[in-house]
């Protein structure tokens, strides 16, 4: 019935930590990535803040030569990438290169070299257009320099599709492995906080505080919760098939065992308003319910995904709603289309560390999300299983069903 | 096991042609649909030529409401998605929609309209609609389609521009095999826009008068667009709704070249490899192919190794495989090229007949194989190749087969 898939390295370059110590430290800690917005200036803008990475010294993790021919977001991406496969102890050198693959999912990859492109172009007409600019402003770059870094050459793909890209990379990449057509796949993405991107998401009233009167702030399921704020960062697993991580004697930190794919249509916008789909995505991916301890959540602090996954999970459940720990690690981070690689980082560090981080941020849950939200403090909990959720505006809903990884314990 | 996967619908927008009909009978007559450029003022550049879609009348398809709010890439998705999904003669009652999904591959999508809109921010000239930034995500078409018939099933976007829409084949293949969808509306739309027209300009990969796949003479791309839409369906649910089917999905590989960032792996390896992938897949043994769709840009390299690709997994038998160069015609339309050659290969399958590569005159040494050279050519095709190769060595060899009842 295919093979079980694993998941043995976690890499994340994110805003409350470089690499899995500092991150994890975080997460417990409860730890913010989000303050004012430093790179570019956002005095025009209602909004001020933003997950933003520390500086970087990537000369830790890419040869300087090659460092030349990246954009921020490649650099991001490739050393992330470089920290999956340190945690894995995987040897390229000792793998058959065409079964090790890469899928990654990245909402808006290069916006900063494309914009760049685009005012030297239209500054100085056609000679403005850079070629070097160019190469690197399509949304594959980001992939093909993992690519070409390591020498990856299995399996090759990018997904864009708003807050769900990197979950549709690790589906891609989960259901190969299971079919055995690559032993492992680097799977996950990332996007960086760019100034045309936070232009766009302003103009289109996505950012907290939005319109109104209230607070600026990430404070998913809060009842005062009024958009999102924009973080950026990569998080990169190593998904591998079970056979072959024995073989080598890898680590493995949990399985990926499930996944759920569903469409909703309230508008190109929109969220799954009802939670209907959000529901259906989790009821495909978890194909044991029963067993489900930790939703860890979509919830962007937007009063439409969070009601609509609340509904969602509450259908899903029913009453043993309340007996599931539910936070969303966007309120550390920020929200960002290619969050998902490090959710689901965090995700397996939760199931392997019986470790659930808090949402922070959040002080009056909202009556109509009266679920078991992770307050506060990080919660100890032993967990069979834990499904991670994505929802993407316009309507692609992704749901990943990991399970805590046990020997033995055969896939249905 | 395997589900069959089969193609029921097929839409298209293109230089040679609005509708099916009309694109296939231009490529099998060799017509050319390269241009002056009318959608930017190409008159700053070397180059001013591209294959632009024309005599698309949007009032004829949409309201004055929607022709604000769909970029242009929009448009021809849903207009070539409408006509996919009516010849696939699926109704209301023949499916359920949660387990219909769209998987379409994006290059540029709508940035055309992102550009209009920092054009006037950044010279300040005037405020533009904040409206024209919807089309800033690349999931922009793939989820207007979705909505417009409120398909619940999978949806996702390939983002690997000029092999994107053979990528969303092949992701739309495994969302039936993963018993997640019935069906599934897959291939790609892009359109024309100035940021990847100086793109390609600037690395000097467009040929300053048309498109010459394999010949000597060739100097590069001429950029095209349009959209390339099928509908896909798992085998039993065609049957079951008594819906004729085209051809059918065998299988495809996707795979690294880990090269460059722009050319080619010189010695066809990444293709070769594709190639063989795609085949495995496909349960297809070389000997049975019987034409390839070429990825064919004309760049010099591409070319070049896309040959030795062929000639290294085909060997002695390369020669026979009649290859087809339809770029000669459409232009390299970027995330919609693999959707619309995917159409024409399935066309190729039903009709019997291989689409030429126009503009083929000087024989290029290291360019020996059959290219079709001019005139289409009648012949009974059973399994069809359809390449697709992008930036960054990232290839994608679909693999279709005449529908046979086993």
């Amino acid at each position: 019935m295919g093979h079980r898939v694993v998941i043995t390295g976690l890499g994340m370059v994110s805003p409350i930590g470089i690499g899995k110590e500092a991150f994890w430290e975080s997460c417990l800690q409860g730890i913010s990535g989000i303050r004012s917005i430093q790179r570019f200036d956002v005095s025009s803008y209602r909004s001020r803040l933003g997950g933003q990475l520390p500086e970087i010294d990537f000369k830790t993790f890419i040869k300087p030569a090659n460092l030349r021919r990246m954009d921020r977001i490649g650099k991001i991406v490739v050393s992330a990438v470089r920290l999956a496969m340190e945690d894995s102890g995987l040897d390229l050198k000792e793998e058959d290169s065409s079964q090790i693959g890469i899928s990654i999912g990245t909402g808006l990859g290069s916006s900063d070299t494309v914009d760049q492109f685009f005012r030297s172009l239209l500054k100085e007409g056609p000679v403005g257009a850079a070629p070097l600019l160019f190469q690197t402003a399509v949304p594959n770059a980001i992939t093909s320099h993992c690519a070409i870094e390591y020498g990856i050459k299995g399996v090759n793909i990018t997904f864009s599709h708003k807050e769900s890209s990197t979950e549709m990379a690790m589906t891609f990449a989960y259901h190969l492995l299971r079919e055995g057509r690559a032993d492992v796949v680097f799977a996950g993405g990332g996007d960086e906080l760019s100034e045309p991107l936070y232009h766009v998401y302003s103009m289109l009233g996505a950012l907290s505080p939005g319109r109104g009167k209230g607070v600026e702030g990430m404070k998913p399921f809060d009842r005062d919760r009024n958009g999102i704020i924009l973080g950026e960062g990569s998080g990169i697993l190593v998904l591998e098939t079970l056979e072959h991580a024995k073989k080598r004697g890898a680590k493995v930190y949990a399985e990926m065992a499930g996944v759920g794919l569903s469409g909703s249509t309230d508008g190109l916008l929109r969220y799954d308003l009802k939670g209907d789909s959000i529901a259906r995505a989790m009821f495909l991916a978890a194909q044991e319910l029963d067993t489900v301890d930790y939703i860890s959540a979509a919830a962007n602090s937007t009063p439409d995904l969070d009601g609509g996954e609340a509904l969602a999970i509450k259908k899903v459940f029913g009453k043993r709603a309340k007996e599931i720990s539910v936070s969303s690690l966007k309120s550390m981070l920020g929200e960002f289309d290619g969050s998902g690689g490090i959710r689901a980082c965090g995700l397996a560090l939760s199931l392997y560390h019986g470790m659930i981080p808090p949402t922070i941020g959040t002080e009056h849950l909202d009556p109509q999300c009266d679920l078991n939200v992770v307050l506060g403090q990080s919660k100890k909990k032993d967990m069979c299983s834990a499904i991670l959720n994505s929802a993407s505006n316009g309507g692609s809903n992704i749901s990943l069903w990991f399970k805590t990884y046990r020997e033995g314990s055969s896939h249905k | 096991m395997k589900k069959r996967v089969v193609i029921t619908g097929l839409g298209v927008v293109s230089a040679v042609g609005n509708s099916l009909p009309e694109f296939w009978n231009s490529l099998i007559e060799g017509r050319d649909g390269t241009k002056e450029i009318t959608v930017f003022d190409p008159s700053a550049y070397r180059t001013k030529i591209a294959a632009e879609v024309s005599d698309l009348n949007p009032e004829a398809h949409f309201s004055k409401k929607e022709i604000r709010r769909l970029s242009r890439c929009d448009q021809f998705g849903l207009i070539a998605f409408r006509e996919a999904w009516k010849s696939a003669g699926l109704n209301q009652d023949s499916y359920n929609k949660e387990r219909v999904g769209v998987v379409l591959g994006a290059g540029s999508g709508g940035i055309l309209s992102v550009e209009k809109y920092f054009r006037d921010y950044y010279q300040g000239t005037k405020k533009s609609s904040p409206s024209l930034l919807i089309s800033y995500s690349l999931a922009t078409t793939t989820d207007h389609i979705a909505i417009e018939l409120d398909l619940r099933g999978p949806r996702t976007t390939t983002a690997t521009v000029c092999s994107s829409s053979s990528a969303s084949i092949g992701v739309a293949c495994e969302m039936i095999q993963m018993g997640l969808a019935d069906v599934m509306v897959t291939g790609g739309s892009d359109s024309l826009c100035e940021v990847s027209y100086s793109g390609f300009s600037s690395l000097k990969l467009v040929d300053p008068e048309n498109c010459k796949p394999f010949d000597k003479r060739r100097q590069g791309l001429v950029i095209g667009e349009g959209a390339g839409i099928l509908v896909i369906e798992e085998l039993g649910h065609a049957i079951k709704r008594g819906s004729p089917i085209r051809a059918e999905f065998l299988g495809y590989g996707i795979c690294a070249d880990a090269y460059h960032l722009t050319a080619p792996e010189p010695n066809g390896e990444g293709v070769e490899r594709v190639i063989r992938l795609a085949l495995t897949h496909a349960g297809v043994s070389p000997e049975e192919v019987d034409t390839i769709n070429a990825h064919g840009t004309a760049t010099p390299f591409n070319d070049i190794a896309e040959t030795r690709g062929i000639k290294r997994a085909f060997g002695e038998r390369a020669k026979e495989i009649p290859i087809s160069g339809i770029k000669s015609m459409i232009g390299h339309c970027l995330g919609s090229a693999g959707g619309i050659e995917a159409v024409a290969t399935v066309m190729t399958l039903e009709r019997g007949i291989i689409p030429p590569t126009i503009h083929y005159e000087v024989p290029d040494p290291l360019c020996d194989l059959n290219y079709t050279p001019n005139q289409s050519i009648k012949k009974d095709v059973r399994v069809a190749l359809s390449n697709s190769f992008a930036f960054g060595g990232n290839n994608v060899c679909l693999v279709f087969g005449k529908y046979e009842r086993e």
